[in-house]
């Protein structure tokens, strides 16, 4: 009977040994395959071009070059689109995007939460919005951007990506502004605020967490939107997305460049990914589980 | 809001009129003639098989893979779990642009994942345009995409729930598998839904992928909705017809947003934050 119990607490062992062993495999080649594809991209960015079309392929670079860096970040010989014209206008167009949401919705969310504005229907009709494949809103406003001469500017598209991120804007920040109480608004009103002056002295000041967080979402959507900025712009307006795919033509491709501009956009998302880390459940549900 | 309306409305109008293939001409009422041209055009239910093939394939393996990964990583301790968590999160983070331009450079005559097979001693096969394997290039990496995705979001999940129905399972000498499946599972079920709808209407949008990838080739196997809606409305400047097949998008999302919606509001989470 005591040697039946002990052969099966070994057996009870050694199987927890292999299923921890084999976890540690397993998380071992997860890492691998999200990471070596990254890996990937950056060391064909880092060879020269004959090295890129070598075959077998060099898993690890023999030459190292930051040609493809320069010559995509200023243009180059045969090289008409530089990443830092892209990068303004990324700036430009995510930065006043995430700014008009963060305003709008701010006032519209503290709206809904204190005042129930719209009811209930309200907020699902918001939520079915963000849904909406983008694909929708494009030939209508296409057609209609070319009527009112916004075709190809930048209020254009910053209107554009500002329709797209206000329903986000708005859901997640009623999910930190319903974290509030409104006594405090109300003790601050009984000691000579206005309103207004309480949300913003007393509210605004215990969501900042999530005015950051809110527009960092805003702003990497921009920064990462290809379709719509595609359709809606062409000549004046080029973001840093829409550069990636001009270095390949149909017949040619320009491996290290198209790789050096993907680094270029891939970086804030990077950086974005690890500081964001607490709140990152949060945005990219769109408020609808916590984290 | 309003002005979030006012390019649907428009759509609406749209999608009952005929665009003149000179742009001199005017436009002129075409009643329901589109969306009986939709009903018999072979390219629109194309785009849906393309759509379905994807999801069938792609999101179970994304599900299934991200619950382990979930699970694997619940048992770390919380200091390494976030360095990881966070690491893995990067692909979801990207430009989609840019993924497709990532795998692109993967799955591209001298790259490495040709150069693996010939190692292994498999076939050679030219993947972004084969007909039989383009469509697996996409699956591939919308699965690098997004099950860091779901893994993070089912991590935080099982990390939320309460302690006690395990302990007293595992009192009552409940097996691991026996755990999972009737008490782990269960919880997790609004969590499920929401991820679900929200990995749905995303396969429905996808573009940037294929648009970089295979851009809709080899022929049109690999042609999502989006991509063929935006080769109609602005490739071949037929907008009153891409308005028309954007309606029967916007049909079925609001089918699948409404089912999900009723489901998730059922199991009683805070979507949406109102009962709160």
């Amino acid at each position: 009977m005591e040697e039946r119990r002990n052969s099966r607490n070994v057996m009870k062992k050694r199987r927890r040994r292999i299923l921890s062993s084999l976890k540690a495999v397993f998380v071992i080649l997860f890492l691998g395959w999200t990471a070596f594809p990254l890996y990937w991209l950056v060391i064909t960015a880092l060879k020269p071009d004959t090295e890129i079309v070598t075959y077998p392929p060099t898993l690890i670079p023999l030459h190292i070059t930051l040609i493809h860096f320069s010559n995509s970040m200023w243009g180059g010989p045969g090289i008409s689109n530089a990443a830092i014209q892209g990068i303004k206008a990324s700036v430009i167009v995510a930065g006043s995007s995430t700014v008009l949401s963060l305003i709008i919705g701010l006032f519209a969310a503290f709206s809904i939460v204190r005042f129930r504005t719209g009811g209930g229907n309200l907020s699902f009709w918001i939520i079915s919005q963000r849904f909406l494949p983008a694909i929708i809103f494009i030939t209508p406003l296409f057609l209609i951007y070319k009527t009112l001469g916004l075709f190809d500017s930048y209020q254009g598209l910053i209107l554009a990506y500002f329709l797209f991120n206000i329903p986000f804007a708005v859901l997640i920040l009623m999910g930190f502004l319903q974290q509030t109480t409104v006594e405090m608004e109300e003790s601050a009103m009984v000691d000579g605020c206005s309103r207004l002056g309480a949300f913003l002295r007393i509210t605004v000041q215990l969501i900042i967490p999530g005015l950051v967080v809110t527009g960092l979402f805003c702003f990497l959507f921009a920064w990462n939107e290809y379709l719509m900025a595609y359709s809606l712009d062409a000549v004046h307006v080029v973001t840093l997305a829409m550069i990636i795919p001009r270095f390949r033509s149909a017949h040619d491709v320009l491996y290290g460049e198209i790789s050096a501009c993907a680094v270029y956009s891939v970086l804030p998302a990077v950086v974005l990914a690890l500081a964001l880390q607490r709140y990152i459940v949060r945005g990219l549900t769109f408020g609808t589980l916590k984290g | 809001m309003a002005v979030g309306l006012a390019p649907f409305v428009y759509a609406v109008a749209l999608s009952f009129y005929k665009w003149p293939p000179y742009p001199t001409l005017p436009v002129t009422w075409n009643g329901i003639a589109n969306y009986l041209a939709m009903l018999s055009d072979s390219e629109f239910w194309n785009a849906l098989t393309v759509i379905l093939k994807f999801m069938v394939v792609a999101l179970p393996i994304e599900f299934l893979l991200g619950m382990i990964v979930a699970l694997v990583f619940a048992d770390f301790r919380p200091r390494i779990r976030n360095a990881i968590s966070s690491f893995v999160l990067i692909p979801t983070m990207l430009a989609p642009i840019a993924v497709g331009a990532t795998w692109f450079l993967m799955f591209t005559g001298v790259g490495p994942i040709i150069y693996i097979f010939s190692l292994l001693g498999l076939p050679y096969i030219g993947w972004l345009s084969d007909p039989n394997y383009a469509l697996l290039t996409i699956i591939i990496a919308d699965i690098w995409e997004w099950t860091p995705f779901v893994a993070i979001v089912f991590l935080s999940g099982l990390l939320a729930l309460p302690v006690e129905p395990f302990e007293s399972a595992k009192v009552d000498g409940a097996s691991e598998w026996q755990i999972f499946k009737d008490i782990t599972l269960p919880l997790l079920r609004p969590i499920v839904f929401v991820v679900l709808l929200l990995r749905t209407t995303d396969a429905i949008k996808m573009f940037d992928i294929p648009f970089v990838l295979t851009q809709g080739g080899p022929g049109d196997l690999t042609e999502s909705i989006s991509l063929y809606i935006y080769h109609v409305g602005l490739y071949y400047f037929n907008p009153s017809y891409a308005a028309c097949l954007t309606m029967a998008v916007m049909v079925m999302v609001t089918i699948i947003i409404t089912l999900y919606m009723r489901f998730i509001y059922r199991e009683g989470s805070s979507f949406g934050g109102e009962e709160k």
